[in-house]
């Protein structure tokens, strides 16, 4: 058993986080002890950020007082999982989706570090009066603009503060081929950002790429 | 002028950043919900009127710049605006994070509860069911014959229709009990097996499921007639309730549909085909459900493609219309199909010398 980063462990089988609902699951995880201490398992085939720690993540930066800016929140698997982590945290999840929102609130109201936006994050000003200057933006949306998506809610960001991006060729253009395009994607995002590391995930999930940063 | 609008208020500046008014929202969370779902949904609060006797130039919000007529400022302005004129004003009037989240949580709900009512997301609802009730009527009715068919073989060929066969079943039971001339003549000679009552019993309660599933399906598609036909009339129109139904199904809704070009109308429900398509070089679908309109499915192979094409064009302006509920142009649109269908079957009565070819695969005159 081994701690990768605060409130998360790793063990022979997989990682897991400390569970800020004691008792309580979001997907169905397997939950499990430790110390005295309950641990949700978590599905690298289920949050691409689970993913990119399992293929070598060297530095995640999220500690127990982040304030995040999730877009893509979907029905809240990786969002949990921050939750348990940040736990003095503050998570803003932007969903697009209604259906998906309905599944989310349950998480949302059961985790009191988590704020939830029905809102589409092409357009920041829809939310920004909710918002606050955050430390890290993680974004998850499977859509064509990806990294403009990432440079509009950019202001949200502090400087020096991290972004961490999952880009998805096939919806960026089906019939490119993934290297090429996350390339390009990557390439947009230089402009103001510092790439720190670039994962391939595709383990996991096929053609996704996972890329961290720094705003300069 | 500026305005900056957050969660606990407004503030207005004036060109060189300076708080000129500030609005406080009432603290109390209901109101706030109130606040923020009014400029949500477009309309200006009334705790913000105030704002409309300064001249102000540029704001943050969309519902408020359009409410007052002035521009909207960049994200980057905003936040950067925010830094420099806040740190005093927050600290005065900012709301707690519990009560902030507990606001963006009440205005969700009722976000929710605004695209959850929709009668033609029950309608795309009501039409998958009827699809997926087809599916398992069928696989009972498969399984009946199988079943039934230890007692009474011969009852297959004598009734085909699939609900027919199972009401027969759900009724009679018995082979000897049917009623029906024809049936009980083949039962006294079938070489089925006896079946005890408690076996018969048995396979009677899974006839009448299928007939009970029957019956539902019938009332969704009558449902789904009746309602198509008032949301979307003049799809309905021009193609009739069920081909709009699974439109609206595919689009994910009448807004959506509404707002697709007619091209991609023209595709929907050829999406396996139209991406092979586009990822493999292969030729390209000519429609997706709308073949099942009688004028493009009973029509010759190489028309199709140009009706498809008309017919497209014309339903995405009857979706327009009908998301606007702006009455019937359906007489006027369908005129114009009809017409075009007509000059189409003119001008092209033969096939195009390639595809004659290719079909026969010898030299044509």
């Amino acid at each position: 058993m081994k701690r990768l980063f605060p409130n998360v462990l790793m063990d022979d089988q997989g990682i897991m986080t400390r569970n800020l609902v004691r008792g309580t699951r979001v997907y169905g995880e397997k939950l499990l002890d430790v110390d005295g201490e309950e641990y949700r398992v978590w599905n690298p085939f289920r949050s691409k950020l689970a993913s990119a720690i399992m293929e070598g993540l060297k530095e995640l930066p999220i500690g127990k007082d982040s304030k995040v800016l999730y877009l893509g929140s979907a029905t809240g698997t990786t969002v949990s999982h921050i939750s348990d982590i940040a736990t003095d945290g503050r998570i803003y999840c932007v969903e697009f989706a209604p259906r998906s929102m309905r599944d989310f609130m349950a998480v949302a109201e059961s985790r009191q570090n988590i704020v939830p936006i029905l809102g589409n994050a092409k357009d920041p000003q829809q939310y920004a009066a909710f918002l606050e200057e955050v430390d890290l933006i993680y974004q998850d949306v499977a859509q064509v603009e990806q990294a403009e998506i990432l440079l509009r809610n950019l202001p949200f960001l502090k400087t020096g503060g991290n972004i961490m991006l999952c880009i998805k060729a096939r919806s960026i253009d089906v019939t490119r081929d993934p290297d090429k395009v996350f390339r390009e994607e990557v390439s947009k995002l230089r402009q103001k950002i510092d790439i720190t590391e670039t994962l391939d995930i595709s383990a996991y999930e096929k053609d996704h790429s996972f890329v961290v940063g720094i705003k300069r | 002028m500026k305005v900056i609008t957050a969660v606990w208020g407004a503030l207005l500046l004036d060109e060189d950043d300076k708080v000129q008014l500030k609005i406080a929202f009432p603290k109390d969370p209901e109101s706030l919900s109130d606040i923020m779902f009014q400029l949500d949904q477009g309309v200006l609060p009334k705790e913000m009127e105030a704002l409309r006797d300064h001249d102000v130039a540029v704001c943050d919000n969309a519902t408020v710049a359009e409410s007052l007529g002035c521009r909207q400022m960049s994200l980057g302005d905003r936040q950067d605006l925010i830094k420099k004129v806040l740190t005093k004003a927050d600290a005065e009037d900012g709301l707690e994070f519990d009560i902030k989240r507990g606001v963006a949580i009440e205005l969700v709900r009722r976000q929710l509860k605004v695209a959850a009512s929709s009668k033609d997301l029950s309608i795309s609802q009501a039409i998958n069911s009827v699809d997926e009730l087809d599916q398992t009527i069928n696989l009972f009715t498969e399984r009946l014959v199988e079943w039934y068919g230890i007692h009474f073989p011969e009852l297959e060929a004598l009734v085909p229709d699939n609900v027919a066969y199972c009401e027969t079943i759900a009724n009679y039971g018995f082979r000897e009990d049917i009623d029906e001339p024809r049936v009980a003549e083949a039962a006294k000679n079938s070489m089925g097996a006896q079946m005890s009552a408690q076996d018969i019993e048995e396979i009677k309660k899974l006839a009448r499921a299928a007939v009970e599933l029957a019956r539902t399906r019938q009332e969704f598609s009558d449902y789904i007639e009746e309602n198509v036909t008032l949301i979307a009339p003049n799809m309905t129109a021009l193609v009739g309730p069920l081909i709009t139904a699974r439109l609206m199904a595919l689009a994910g809704g009448l807004r959506n549909l509404a707002q697709k070009p007619a091209s991609t109308i023209q595709m929907l429900g050829a999406e396996k085909a139209l991406f092979r398509h586009l990822k493999t070089g292969a030729k390209p679908p000519k429609h997706g459900i709308i073949f099942q309109w009688p004028d493009i499915h009973n029509a010759k192979p190489w028309h199709r493609g140009k009706i498809a094409r008309t017919l497209a064009s014309e339903l995405a302006i009857a979706a327009r219309v009908d998301y606007r509920s702006g009455g019937m142009v359906a007489d006027e649109l369908s005129k114009k199909i009809e017409a075009r269908i007509k000059e189409i079957k003119e001008k092209y009565p033969y096939p195009p010398r390639g595809k004659a070819k290719a079909k026969r695969g010898g030299r044509r005159k």
